[in-house]
């Protein structure tokens, strides 16, 4: 049975979050993402009344348990823009491909250079993959994965705060590109935010956020070691 | 009327939760057959797109429950952003490689994959 405790963490993390919502509908400012605001505002609630993370897990795991019906959810505008992305599949399949390579081994070679060691840079390799996927290239290579889950969510975060107005200033208009782009630097976290402006670009985003964790895991094992024996 | 109309939104909430969760399971069960190169979330979703676009289910059965999830996706996103409480020492250690690899790396990814698509976009 759920512990008063952890009914009492949901809610907190649904009423910040709902306040978070509010600011963010209210002001419209991209700092104010609801994300961003939630997470640094329960650290410090956290912090400030010395509760250890572990008490506050209890009731944040519920919610965690709900990302896999979430995704799967994320199915629904992948089929209702089906039509349009069967005739693209190839184009962006073909993309997919190289932004993955791109995004392994510039993570990697960006990581070196701003002076990590090779086991730190090998496990933000994967930080534009959704986490799962993100830890499993990790563990399979012998990184630190808690490194890649943070890794992937300050990403995640850096997208859905600056992504919207970085794509506009790289005149990225087209939505589909607007989407893929989206998908493919910022993964699920990314997706959840531009879902919220078009439904569209949010199934776009969806393909780019499946297809980047497909490719990604495929190449890891390949891309990863290479670039390290270069840099090396 | 009042009812008739209650049931209805009942019924397609149950519908939408019960098929969500069936998609969950079997992208769990496929994942596991496939050495777990895939998490079974993403397998699901694949599933329920490709049961929606074959006319097996149908749109009206889970969009309700659907809509809601996508809608309040990013709330499901916090408790694992507050994990990095967890990993304070890590975090310190390393905060410079992070934030550039996020910062520069993220907005190098997003303006290849962007430009890429929209240039072949506009070929065709």
């Amino acid at each position: 049975m759920i512990s008063i405790q952890a009914l009492m963490f949901i809610a907190m993390t649904v009423g910040v979050f709902g306040v978070s919502h509010f600011l963010q509908v209210r002001f419209r400012h991209p700092l104010l993402n609801p994300v961003l605001i939630s997470i640094l505002t329960i650290c410090g609630i956290l912090v400030y009344m010395d509760i250890p993370f572990h008490e506050y897990r209890e009731g944040g795991d519920y919610l965690t348990d709900l990302l896999g019906i979430a995704v799967v959810a994320l199915g629904v505008p992948l089929y209702q823009q089906a039509k349009d992305i069967r005739r693209e599949l190839p184009g962006v399949l073909l993309i997919i491909t190289l932004s993955s390579s791109f995004a392994l081994a510039n993570t990697i070679f960006l990581a070196t250079m701003a002076g990590a060691s090779s086991d730190v840079a090998l496990s933000l390799a994967p930080k534009s993959v959704t986490t799962p996927i993100a830890v499993m290239i990790t563990t399979s290579l012998d990184g630190i994965p808690a490194l890649s889950a943070i890794a992937v969510i300050f990403t995640g975060i850096m997208g859905a705060v600056f992504g919207i107005p970085l794509l506009s200033l790289m005149r990225i208009t087209s939505p589909k590109a607007r989407g893929i782009a989206m998908g493919a630097a910022s993964h699920a976290i990314g997706t959840a935010r531009i879902t919220q402006s078009s439904l569209q670009e949010g199934a776009y985003s969806a393909l780019a956020l499946v297809l980047s964790a497909s490719m990604s895991a495929l190449l890891a094992p390949i891309v990863i070691p290479a670039v390290l024996g270069w840099l090396a | 009327m009042k009812i008739a109309f209650v049931c209805q939104r009942v019924a397609a909430w149950l519908s939408s939760v019960l098929i969500l969760m069936a998609c969950l399971w079997a992208g769990e069960f496929f994942s596991v057959l496939l050495n777990h190169l895939l998490p079974g979330s993403i397998l699901g979703m694949l599933l329920l797109a490709g049961l929606l676009a074959s006319g097996v289910i149908r749109l009206s059965w889970v969009e309700a429950g659907a809509g809601f999830l996508v809608r309040w996706m990013s709330l499901l996103f916090v408790p694992v952003g507050v994990g990095v409480l967890d990993h304070l020492d890590l975090l310190a250690n390393n905060l410079f490689a992070i934030v550039v690899t996020c910062v520069v790396g993220t907005t190098m990814i997003m303006a290849l994959a962007g430009w890429l698509f929209q240039w072949l976009e506009r070929k065709s």
